[in-house]
């Protein structure tokens, strides 16, 4: 599609583009700086980015403080240790068990093989999460699990099918003969995933990792409602979530809000910048091939 | 898998399989096919988070079809947000798709910088945007003032609170749908071009009858998703709105999960009825995915594949 441009076509170009990417950055750029501002400047309106008396306490306090009346020894320092530890949990499971399902589906041969599949492709369409948010929520009770690896085992089983079928186009492309040349060494079913595919299929692995960690990270409406009988286990995002309705009388704090936000949102960013090219791998794969 | 090789069951083969596979299945099974199972259950049943459980057939579908306009004015709502917003986010992210699928200089920049927001929690961004849409210390509005107009009363207006949920739908969503159809595009092979340009064709007829065909199929799947992805906004709504004013943004989904989990003061719980309120957004959320396969049909037989 290369095609020749004229000069003032290519300065149209670039001047839309700039255009967006300022009007995607504004809102990001803002926020970061009413983090630094005291409320007192926010609340006095205008819209310059560069604080006028640029402060650091908003994200002193806010790491210090607690989210909640019902637990105040509970910090935002622990909410953020609380979300690493869970996004850490869910991202073990999902890469353990979907590399395993993914080679069984691929490479196995069982009875109940398709069936099971058409299983997994059916809840992909459900996208059960928020419609059946109340009967989960009964069941984890049920179980006694309201908290940090019931948490993650949730987000593992309620994760969707596109793991799966980004694993299993991956392997297609590993050759079967080394499986067979493996089978042939007395290698067992198993032994051939965990000697052979297991390790040539880290680089997807490293993508699903990437997604599921993010998925985890930025999760609201199950963990705030899983965790919500105690405060202790509450997680990040659902803790900035809750500063909106902090404050009272109707002054919100917006400096601590956005403090927050900053906090909630930085270690995406800094992920996101680090690992572009796999996040968009996995974004764009999961979809196109799922 | 060939059929003739079906009866021959390796048997270790077989029970490793099932190993290996059980933790995914056991998962999926706890965590999303028995919640199904109980919300039909529940459809059946009265309870209001107290007092007794009462079974009451189909009464709950019945309140639902004739006393249940706050729910169909969700409905509507969803349909004016999802549509609304996907009428600009669509072609945005297409036209913007095929600026950075030229030989452009700076366009993993630009193409990583569109993508950003998607990254980021729908819950928090929602949290962001309470204060950018502020009233009077918010950004959007003391930009407005400076350029000499009024401060918009975002939050308390139907109207306006409705475009300000699709304005930050659109920002946080267009970039994902470019990557998409920039996926799209690159696969389309450079030799249709190169045999369409030996044979003379225009950019235009190239774009007309190379370009848009070949992206049919990835078109149908993307807007498939972005369309239910709509229907289904949830958190957005919770953190940004909340429904306010009066229910003007309220939308289905919202709307269940305050049946089950009350608004605010805990009151309006109403488990049964939720339940059927879940069966009847599903149905619906069915009937838009066969319907929009059915009328994109024609289109992907066509071109194929």
């Amino acid at each position: 599609m290369m095609t020749h441009m004229s000069r003032g076509a290519k300065f149209a170009l670039y001047a839309f583009l700039v255009i967006v990417v300022i009007i995607t950055l504004i809102p990001l750029l803002y926020t970061l700086s009413a983090s630094f501002k005291t409320n007192f400047e926010i609340a006095k309106g205008g819209i310059n980015l560069i604080p006028r008396q640029p402060t650091f306490d908003n994200f002193k306090t806010v790491w210090g403080m607690s989210g909640t009346t019902l637990d105040t020894r509970t910090t935002y320092a622990d909410y953020t240790v609380n979300s690493l530890k869970v996004s850490m949990m869910t991202v073990v499971l999902v890469v353990f068990f979907t590399s395993m399902s993914a080679y069984c589906f691929q490479r196995g041969n069982f009875p109940g093989r398709n069936l099971l599949y058409w299983l997994f492709m059916c809840t992909m369409f459900i996208g059960a999460g928020t419609i059946t948010i109340f009967p989960l929520l009964q069941i984890t009770t049920k179980l006694k699990i309201n908290n940090h690896l019931g948490l993650a085992l949730v987000q593992f089983g309620t994760a969707g099918a596109s793991n799966l079928f980004l694993t299993m186009g991956y392997l297609k492309t590993i050759p079967k003969d080394l499986d067979d040349s493996a089978k042939i060494d007395g290698c067992s079913f198993f032994g051939i995933w965990w000697r052979i595919i297991l390790p040539l299929s880290r680089p997807i692995l490293a993508t699903i990792a990437l997604m599921a960690f993010r998925a985890s990270w930025n999760n609201y409406l199950i963990p705030n409602l899983m965790l919500a009988g105690n405060q202790r286990f509450t997680t990040l995002v659902v803790a900035v979530v809750r500063l909106q309705s902090m404050g009272g009388a109707g002054a919100s704090q917006y400096n601590l809000m956005m403090a927050g936000t900053m906090l909630a949102m930085l270690p995406m960013l800094i992920l996101f910048l680090c690992m572009n090219k796999m996040f968009v791998e996995g974004i764009t794969q999961g979809a196109v091939k799922g | 898998m060939d059929k003739r090789y079906r009866n021959h069951w390796d048997r270790k083969e077989v029970i490793q399989s099932y190993l290996m596979i059980a933790g995914s299945v056991l998962g999926m099974i706890v965590f999303v096919v028995i919640p199904l199972c109980r919300i039909m259950r529940w459809c059946l049943f009265s309870y209001k988070g107290y007092g007794t459980i009462r079974y009451v057939g189909l009464n709950n579908f019945i309140r639902v079809f004739t006393r249940s306009d706050k729910y169909w004015l969700a409905v509507k709502n969803t349909f004016v947000f999802a549509f609304g917003k996907l009428l600009v986010e669509i072609p945005l992210a297409l036209v913007l798709a095929f600026l950075l699928t030229r030989p452009l200089k700076g366009r993993d920049f630009f193409r990583s910088v569109f993508f950003m927001p998607s990254m980021l929690s729908v819950a928090v961004i929602g949290v962001v945007f309470t204060y950018l849409f502020n009233h009077n210390q918010g950004v959007v509005n003391s930009a407005i003032k400076l350029m000499g107009g009024q401060g918009v009363k975002w939050f308390s207006d139907g109207t306006t609170a409705m475009i300000m949920l699709m304005i930050v739908s659109i920002w946080q969503n267009f970039g994902i749908n470019m990557l998409f159809f920039m996926t799209g595009l690159q696969s389309i092979p450079p030799e249709l071009y190169e045999a369409a340009a030996i044979d003379g064709a225009s950019q235009r007829q190239q774009f007309l009858r190379i370009t848009i065909p070949m992206l049919g199929p990835v078109m149908q799947m993307v807007l498939m998703n972005a369309i239910l992805g709509s229907l289904k906004v949830t958190d957005l709504v919770l953190t940004l709105t909340n429904g306010k004013p009066s229910g003007k943004t309220e939308v289905m989904m919202t709307y269940i999960y305050k049946r089950f989990f009350g608004e605010g003061g805990g009151a309006a719980m109403d488990y049964g009825y939720g339940a059927a309120l879940t069966v009847v957004t599903a149905v619906i959320l069915t009937l838009v995915t066969l319907l929009y396969l059915r009328a994109t049909k024609k289109n992907s037989e066509i071109y194929g594949r």
